[in-house]
Order: structure tokens, then sequence, then C-alpha cells
């Protein structure tokens, strides 16, 4: 693997695979006033701002160790650089899953997805990574290893670091090893997906299951290409113009997924859908993973986190700007559930990205919520915090990036308001 | 003795300048309910002030940092750690006055209230809209949101929904300079250091909270509750294991041992079986063909271990019947001892049975009562060590014997706290799981929070790090007992369980 990033090459690359190891290393870049960039997978590698320095990777792809797995307890305690898809097969021998999805488990790992709060789908009924968090050891930049939590489903004791940890993309410590909460496999899955002609019926029908009967375990409204793309995927046809796809994922054991169906396939009929199907396991997983795709292949791609009515309205008013539109397909995808959307545009140049960025911001900036522009080319990064601002909070978050990492060892620049 | 000698006349003076004389409390006798909370520690404050908003909260905050004095929020005093109690003649901020809904969304499910709001009001206020705030302390009827974030608060409900943290978007603080900031906000995820996340639960040392945007969620079509009795423990733990085994998560379990009954059956009579040696009350809810699913599986695992009777609840009235020893049973307790001590130590699931039986082997070497009322899906266990506070030998053994079952927890593998918080009680046994770089590494966000003292500041402000509720949560801080006589030396355990 490359460890390039952001046009930075790090003159040296570490490959931890024990945690003396991962400490003498840190202990090493910090005696010698380097700085470092943590590595899981690289899969969420590119979110944030251009480092201010960047001569050490630490590679924790090998620091994997033993997975220690507790089905009695619906625990597990895994090392960062195990993969979520290994650790998840870990856990579905004994009928249980990891709580949060990530994009891309084959490659993506505990640390690098904890470490950057990485979304998946799933968010919509069970939240972000953070709530199935119960306790981390995270060696901070000079090599000190410390552990906050525990390993049991409850626990306060102390302050939870490994809350503040996750989410502050490697920028207090690097996370080393993390427990999680898990929950059991569900008997049962299912995909309906359904396709409208107008956004406030798709809408309309979503933010009923949402706040009524039930949530489905994920519930999406995809609009624009991605939204063809999904309808396709699914092996249906999709209709030529503009539309939006409601994805909803149903689960649980045979009898409560049939009746989900028959509620979702019932108020979506009644509100004259132009098409609908309910799609079969393989038919799911590619669905939801070509959704993915969507936001991989994108030239830009920005996650907006609001309260769902504000998302889905951000999302509209984005789409129809007309520079935007001029400037290539654009969609969004909406977590209903969660209250997120994500805005992906595909221009044709960097300026031309930029330019969108900087109309993307703009109107983000105006709404309660937060961002993060997950990904964009250099330029983009060279022009703008990738991050929202964090309002009057700034100077307590530095302080707190002082206290544990005094010598920016860590991702420095890298994380919002350049810290 | 003139008591009132003790206290600064000019902070009391400043500090009715910001709330009015009413609502400054510092004559001795008026101050003893602001002594205790609901743990077994007291300590006298210098004053009381109630503030009514959070700009004067962030103003009395001023004036005690101008006075070098330390401060302790405070909202209905339920603590069960003594993280209420206000060591070092603390100013202690009240926050009973701040109970405002401020604002409902219901579309969105997004509720912001105030500090002093009882948690049990806010589900109340928005069931009209078919919502309610699912962290359910039993204390609720009387514990207050703001405590529940300082202790992050669970309850019976927990199991399936999540502690307080999970439910908290956003928190308007107070910092040590007595400004005013939003960590987070009225959305699930905001950008930069998840500073909501490290306050939940910080029990009042970095910043009192102002305002509070939780998470609502939408009522669930239906509920099942059932009640089992056992005639002995093991066929009630055995049934809570296999439970979750069965891929299963229900909304609520929860275990009521043998004395526990003893001690409800004179209240509520609800007439459980003589050999019951354990009640377990399992609710389900959801759709209603997850329900039905999941009441079969529960029905037949009780039965396999033994379950003596069953009895079951689907419309409110008989829910809360069901529901109502449990909830009573802390209260109960008075039947048996004039005092509890309310232990609150988390076990793995499958290591509930073990540590249930250790903890009877230590109320038995120890000659002292303890009775079992507990949430068993998450094996937070809160054995309720029965004594005579008049008995100075008595008050000895129960700190001893909280002391040895927080040791068995954790030698288990879990957990000094699952809800109650570290507190006075538990801070010297903070060493049983964390080591001095763990502390060490938590004490810096504290630092981080509360920031270098003003270069103009009073010799006599605080030192760093303990402006808000002193003496607490860090080792060395203060001595649990220590009303009673109880020395630091008393009850150190020594040993260390590392987690990992
Ligand atoms: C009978 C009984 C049953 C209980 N059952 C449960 C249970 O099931 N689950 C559970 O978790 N707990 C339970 N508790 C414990 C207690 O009720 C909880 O810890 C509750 O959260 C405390 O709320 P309070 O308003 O009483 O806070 P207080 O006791 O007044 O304060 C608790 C802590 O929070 C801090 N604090 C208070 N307000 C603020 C603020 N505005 N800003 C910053 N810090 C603040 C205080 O300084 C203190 O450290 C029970 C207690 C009793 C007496």
């Amino acid at each position: 693997m490359s460890h390039s990033l952001d046009g930075f090459t790090p003159t040296s690359v570490e490959n931890p695979e024990t945690l003396e190891g991962l400490s003498n290393s840190l202990a090493k870049i910090h005696g010698a006033s380097l700085s470092a960039v943590p590595w899981g997978g690289g899969t969420r590698i590119g979110v944030g701002n251009v480092p201010s320095g960047y001569d050490v990777a630490i590679d924790l792809s090998s620091f994997t160790g033993e997975i220690e797995h507790e089905p009695g307890d619906m625990t597990v305690i895994a090392n960062a650089g195990v993969t979520i898809g290994r650790l998840n097969n870990v856990l579905a021998a004994e009928g249980q899953r990891l709580a949060f999805e990530v994009g891309n488990p084959a490659n993506a790992t505990v640390g690098g997805s904890v470490a950057s709060n990485a979304p998946g789908h799933r968010q919509s009924s069970t939240g972000g990574i953070r709530d199935w968090v119960i306790g981390m050891q995270t060696v901070l930049a000079d090599g000190t290893v410390t552990k906050s939590g525990g390993r049991v489903v409850k626990n306060v004791q102390g302050y939870e670091m490994h809350r503040l940890n996750t989410g502050a993309f490697g920028t207090l410590g690097v996370i080393s090893q993390v427990a999680f909460k898990l929950l059991p496999l569900p008997a049962e899955q299912q995909t309906i997906i359904a396709w409208f002609d107008e956004h406030d019926t798709a809408r309309e029908v979503g933010m009923r299951f949402v706040n009524g009967l039930f949530m489905p375990e994920a519930i999406t409204l995809v609009s624009g290409p991605a939204a063809n793309k999904v309808i396709s995927a699914s092996g249906e046809s999709a209709p030529a113009e503009r539309t939006y796809a409601l994805m909803a994922r149903v689960g649980g054991g045979i009898r409560a997924v049939e009746r989900q169906v028959n509620e979702v396939v019932g108020a979506i009929g009644a509100q004259g859908a132009i098409g609908y199907a309910v799609l079969s396991d393989d038919a799911t997983a590619h669905a939801w993973n070509e959704l993915d795709g969507v936001v991989y292949t994108a030239g830009l791609a920005v996650r907006f986190i609001s309260r769902t009515s504000v998302a889905l309205n951000a999302a509209l008013d984005i789409e129809s700007h007309p520079a935007i539109i001029d400037a290539g397909s654009v969609s969004s995808i909406v977590d209903l559930g969660f209250g997120s959307s994500t805005i992906t545009a595909t221009p044709p140049d960097d300026e031309t990205v930029l330019r969108v960025a900087r109309i993307i911001r703009e109107k983000l900036s105006e709404k309660p919520g937060s961002y993060v522009i997950e990904k964009c080319p250099l330029n983009v990064k060279q022009d703008m915090d990738v991050f929202s601002d964090v309002g009057s909070s700034i100077d307590l978050m530095r302080r707190i990036k002082a206290e544990y990492d005094p010598t920016n060892t860590l991702n420095p620049g890298r994380f919002a308001g350049k810290i | 003795m003139s008591p009132e000698t003790s206290v600064s006349p000019a902070l009391i003076s400043d500090l009715s300048q910001i709330v009015g004389d009413q609502y400054v409390i510092w004559r001795s006798g008026d101050l003893l309910v602001y002594e205790y909370d609901g743990s077994i520690d007291k300590a006298t404050p210098q004053a009381v002030v109630l503030p009514a908003t959070a700009e004067e909260v962030a103003e009395v905050v001023k004036i005690a940092n101008k006075h070098g004095a330390y401060i302790v929020a405070r909202g209905a005093g339920t603590s069960l750690s003594g993280g209420a109690v206000p060591l070092r003649d603390s100013v202690v901020i009240a926050l009973t006055r701040l109970t405002d809904l401020v604002e409902v969304d219901a579309e969105n499910r997004v509720a912001i209230v105030e500090p002093g709001m009882i948690n049990l009001h806010l589900s109340q206020q928005v069931s009209h809209l078919g919502l309610f705030y699912a962290p359910d302390p039993a204390s609720q009827k009387t514990c207050t949101i703001g405590g529940n974030i300082g202790e992050n608060a669970g309850g019976p409900h927990c199991l399936a929904l999540g502690v307080t943290t999970n439910h908290v978007l956003g928190l308007e603080v107070v910092l040590a300079d007595g400004s005013l900031t939003w960590f987070g906000g009225t959305e699930r995820e905001s950008t930069g250091y998840d500073l909501r996340g490290a306050f939940v639960g910080s029990e009042g040392t970095l910043g009192i909270v102002t305002k509070i945007a939780v998470r609502l969620l939408p009522k669930p079509e239906t509920t099942h509750t059932m009640l089992a009795a056992f005639t002995t423990m093991d066929g009630a733990s055995n049934t809570v294991s296999e439970i979750i085994a069965a891929g299963m998560v229900p909304s609520a379990l929860e275990m009521m041992d043998r004395k526990t009954i003893d001690a409800v059956e004179p209240f509520y009579h609800p007439g459980y079986p003589d050999e019951a040696e354990a009640v377990l009350i399992v609710e389900v809810d959801g759709l209603k063909e997850a329900v039905e699913e999941q009441t079969e599986t529960v029905l037949a695992i009780c039965n396999k271990n033994g379950a003596m009777e069953i009895r079951e609840a689907e419309d409110e009235e008989t829910r809360a019947k069901l529901w109502e020893t449990r909830k009573g049973a802390i209260g109960a307790y008075g039947t048996i001892a004039p005092t509890y001590y309310l232990v609150d130590g988390v076990v793995p699931r499958t290591k509930l049975r073990e540590v249930l039986q250790q903890v009877d082997q230590i109320a038995a070497e120890l000659d002292i009562t303890v009775a079992n009322v507990f949430h068993a899906g998450d094996g937070n266990i809160h054995p309720a060590i029965l004594f005579n506070d008049r008995n100075p030998e008595e008050v000895k053994q129960a700190i001893l014997a909280g002391a040895k079952i927080l040791e068995a927890c954790v030698a288990a593998g879990g957990a000094l706290s699952g809800e109650h918080g570290i507190g006075i009680e538990k801070q010297a046994y903070m060493p049983l799981v964390f080591n001095e770089e763990d502390l060490k590494a938590m004490a810096r966000l504290r630092t981080a929070f509360i920031g270098e003292s003003p270069a103009d500041a009073p010799i006599a402000v605080p030192s760093l790090g303990e402006r808000f509720n002193p003496g607490k949560v860090f080792p060395g801080g203060a001595v649990h007992g220590e009303a009673y006589g109880i020395t630091p030396e008393s009850f150190r355990p020594t040993g260390t369980h590392d987690w990992q």
C-alpha cells in the first residue's frame, strides 16, 4: 500500500504488530519530533484536512492480535487492524454482528472505522459507532498506553475517553483496541425499494415509518442518478426521468419481517409509487453496495447531519441549484432514520468541483447541523476546512488536543478547525 | 457556635445580587437537606444557590470563582454514589428551578429541556405526540435529566434502548470560566471532538449543564410483560442467559431475590409463591408479530428452567401492577433495616450466577444482610446492603461488604459501576480497574476543561481541575463513610483487574 496522502509521501512506514511495538514506534517518532499519520485499511484516510506535517505512516493493518468474542455477553474486543469484515465473520459464527455497518468492510479496519466514525446504512436504526463502543485502549503520541471504559455492556467508570476518541480521527491518540457491544443477527432480512416521481411523496412515505410503527434497519431516500443506479442494481428498469428511490431494509423474526414488508408495500401502493420491488438476499446486498459505490466514485461527496427534515430540505435545495445541476450529475442519499444527507457530484474537472463545493458549503453553513466533505480533490482541501465550523467549543477542543498531543505529532492539522 | 459566621457575607451578598435573596440559602438549619444525596455520605455546603436561568448559572459560577469557592451542581440529589454531596465547603448550584421543556420537534423526534426537569415529566409531556424519552432510572419520578447527564443514568429499559449517553444530542454547558457553550447540537453527530459524549457521565466535574437536547422515540405498537417466579436463583439466572443466547434483546430483564420479595410483600401484596427464591420480569415490545415471537421464546425458556408461576400483562394497568414491586423495591427495604447502601456493579452476563454466589458469601462472612434487585439483562447488579447507620460497626461492615462486592465484580471482568457513577463511594476503588496512566489520561481531560487559574485569581481559587465537584471520581479525593469515622486506610482494595 502506498502511504501517500494529499501530496505528502512519508519518509518511513512503521508496521507494528504488538502493543509494545506500537508504543515503541510512537515513542521513537515523538522523540525525533516527527509527525505521523496512523493508517488502517486506508478506506477513509482521505477524509480530513491537508496535514501540516507527515513524516511517518503508522500502518496498523498487521496489528490484529486475538479477537476476544464473548457470545454469552454479546461483547467483543478486537485490535485496531482487524477488518470489520473479518470481525463480522467471527461474530456471525455465533449468530451475532456488530451493530453498525461501514462501507467497504473487507478493507475497513476497527481502528480506522472508529477513529473516523465511519457511517453505514444501519445507522438509521442503531445510530453511530460511538453508541456501541464500550471500552478502548489508545496509545498516546509519546507512546503511553491508556484505556477507558470496560468490557461489559454497561459501564460508567471514569471519563468516557472512548467516546472522545471515536471520531477524533486519531488526533488524540492511536486507537489500539476497541471493546464493542453487539447485536444478534436477525433471522430474516429483506429490502424493499420503491420509486416515485415526486420527492414529497417519497419523503412522506419514508417519514411515516421513521416516526411510526417501526424503524426499518436502514431507510434511505435516494435521488438523482444514484436513484436510477440502485433501481437498476435491483434488477428493475429505472425510469428515464429524475426519480426518487426509497429503500427500506427490514429485519427480525419471520413473522415480524412479513408484517414489515406488508406495511411498507401497502404504504408505497397507497401513495402511488411508480414501481417497487421486494429484493432477494443477493439483490439486497447488490443494491446497498451500489449505493456505497456512488459515494466512492464521486468526485465530491459531502455528508450533512441534521434533523431529518433539515437534512432533506438541504439536499433538495442543493440539488436544485442551477449551478450545481450544470456542473454534473448530482445525487443525494438521505438517511431518514439517522438524519443525514450525503450529496455527491461528479463534475468534469477539479475547478468545477471547487465551485460546487463552495456552493454546497455556503448552503450548508446556513443550516443548523454539521457537515464533512468526505471526498474531494486536493484543491478543495487547500481552499476550505473539510469539516464544518464547530462554533464556540473550538477553544476547548484545542485545549484537549494540547493536553493529549502537545507536540502535535498525530495527524497534525487534519481535524476540524485544522486541529 | 453561630454557624453563620463561617460563611463569607460578601459571597452571599454577591450571589443574592444575581438570583435574589430568597434563592440563596446559607443558614445552617436550611442547609441540612443539601448535605445528603441518596448515598450514605454527607457534607455541609457553604451556601446553596437556586438560579432560574442559564445566564444566572453562568453568573453564579463567576461569583464563586471570584471568591475562590468550589462548585457542586445538584439536581434532585438522588445520586447513590455521593455525587451530589458538597465536599470542601462548596457552593451548591441547585438546578431545580430550571424545569422548562424548551422545544419539542415531533417530526424529527427531538426535545430540548432544562436540566432540572424531572426525568418522568419529559415522557409525560411528549406522550400525546406518541413519543417517549427512553432512559428510565427507577428514580425517574424524582431524579432530574441534568443529574442523569451527570451520572450517565440507566434504567430497566436501557437494556435494549441504551443509557443516557445514547440519547443525548447536545448540551449547553457553563464552563469553569463562566462562559456558556454548546457541545453537539440537535443532530446525531457533530463536527469535532465528541464533547457531549465526554461530558455525559463526568459526574459534574467538568461544568454545569443548562440545556439538554435529547432524542425521543415513538412508542411501540405492542408491549408484553411477563413475570416469572423461580424456586432457585440458578433457574432465574439461567433463564437470563438463555434469553440472551436465543438472539434476542428484550426491552427489560429485571430480577429480584427472596429478601427483596419479603421486603415488598407487606407493601404491595403481590402474593408471590412462598417457595420463590427469585422473580424475573421480562418485557418485550415492538410490532405485534415480533412481540408474539419473542413472548413464545421467553415463556418456553422460563418453563424449561422450572418457572413455578408466570404472570403476564398486555394492558397498562396490569403492567403497572407487575412493575410495582420492582420499582418500589428499594423503598421497601426500610422494613428490613433503617438504612440501605445500594451497590452498583457490572459483571459479564455469563458470570451472574457466580458473582451472586460470591455476594452471598461476602454477606455471610461479614454477617450482614444483602438483598438483590437488579438489571439482570445487562449484568448490572445492585446488591442492597441493609444495616443500621447508628451502629458504627455495622456501617464499617457495610462499606467493607460494598468494597468486596465491587472487587468481585471487576475480578469477574466487570465494572465498578453500571449507572450510579464513581462519586465519593468508589473513587478509592478506581485503581482496581485503571492504572496510573489511565487515570492521568482522564485527569488531562479535566485539566483541558477547567483550564488555568486566571492570573488575578484569589489565592483560595481551587487548584487546577477540581473547581467543579471536588473530591469525586479520582482516587484520593474523599473517604467513603468519613461521616461514620471511616479512614482512608480502612478499606482500600489492593488488587488490579485490568479489563484488558
Ligand atoms: C430509589 C432510587 C433508585 C434509583 N434507580 C436508578 C436507576 O435505575 N438507574 C440509575 O442510573 N440510577 C438510579 N438511581 C440513582 C440516581 O437517581 C441517578 O444517578 C440520577 O441520575 C441522579 O439524578 P439527580 O437529579 O438526583 O442528580 P443529583 O444526585 O443531584 O446529582 C448527580 C450528579 O450529577 C451532577 N449534576 C446534577 N445536575 C447537574 C447539571 N445540571 N450539570 C452537571 N452536573 C450535574 C451532580 O453534581 C452529581 O455529581 C436511583 C436512586 C434512587 C434513590
